[in-house]
């Protein structure tokens, strides 16, 4: 989840599509696995075939096997590719003055981002949340904490965040 | 000689209060509770605090906090008027951070939003605007 919110700040997208963009990287990563499932299960079937081979059992099998080893792989995948991306983002570019220091914990970014999105879902912003916003925004870059607490402004005066102790909300 | 002192005591009540009157007629105190203007997109916040804090809705109140940290400061201004409405907006400007940090108990505070984000804050302190 850290790597996946490296990958999410350092992209310097919209802090609005944290969720977005962890959706992506796991659908890119289902899609290579799936097609490399697709192709190896076509290539044993193939091959049962070829052998002369019809027994449905045999072929079911097969599929079955084909499939527990895909599912491996995909985790394995997913696993690799959002690490990947997460190490790539971690990379401080010098160009904008940042260094390792200044990153922060951009996992606080994306749990902070679904915090806000859970809550304008439901309207209403306790206590509890401002609680784990504060822990959240406490340790992450400042121009991401900076998004977010505007990002929550907007949502106050558009009536989608209220704070249910009459509290400020941050 | 009871009935002179109470006589006495209740004069110089009677003269505190006038004298009290008078100042604040004199200064001519200002009194503003919470309120918006423009849109919840873009507008802005005003109020003094001392309106805010003794009014009988017990809705009201503004304020702007400034946070400090590593990475940077920043301002975070709110408020809540009668009807319960809230309003508010962030900037780490200095500028904007430095005019927060120029707020007294009393006077008075507005601030204006643009998407969330400050656009300017402003802060009065005077002699209008009583503690």
């Amino acid at each position: 989840m850290f790597l996946l919110g490296a990958a999410a700040g350092a992209a310097g997208m919209s802090l609005r599509g944290g969720a977005e963009r962890e959706a992506a990287v796991r659908a890119a990563a289902f899609q290579v696995a799936t097609q490399q499932q697709l192709a190896r299960v076509e290539q044993a079937c193939g091959a049962q075939v070829r052998a002369g081979s019809t027994d449905p059992a045999a072929v079911a099998g097969l599929v079955s096997a084909q499939l527990r080893d895909s599912l491996a792989t995909l985790e394995a995948r997913t696993a690799s590719s959002v690490a990947n991306l997460g190490e790539n983002a971690k990379a401080p570019n010098p160009a904008r003055g940042e260094d390792a220091d200044s990153e922060g914990n951009l996992e606080n970014v994306v749990l902070a981002q679904k915090l806000l999105d859970d809550a304008v879902s439901v309207r209403r912003w306790t206590p509890e949340n401002r609680e784990r916003m504060r822990t959240f925004l406490a340790s992450m870059p400042a121009s991401e904490r900076d998004q977010i607490m505007v990002s929550m402004a907007h949502h106050v005066n558009l009536g989608e965040l209220v704070p249910t102790d009459s509290q400020p909300p941050y | 000689m009871k009935s002179m002192n109470r006589f006495m005591a209740a004069g110089a009540l009677v003269g505190a209060l006038v004298l009290v009157a008078g100042v604040v007629k004199a200064g001519g105190t200002y009194y503003a509770p919470v309120s918006y203007s423009g849109t919840a997109t873009a507008g802005t916040a005003s109020g003094t605090l001392t309106t805010a804090r003794n009014s009988s809705d017990s809705n009201q109140w503004i304020l702007c906090s400034v946070t400090g940290s590593t990475t940077g400061n920043s301002v975070q201004c709110t408020a809540q008027d009668a009807a319960g409405t809230f309003r508010s907006c962030v900037s780490s400007a200095a500028s904007l951070v430095q005019t927060a940090l120029g707020m007294t108990s009393y006077g008075h505070l507005s601030f204006t939003w643009s998407s969330g984000a400050c656009t300017q804050i402003k802060v009065t302190n005077g002699s209008r605007f009583l503690p």
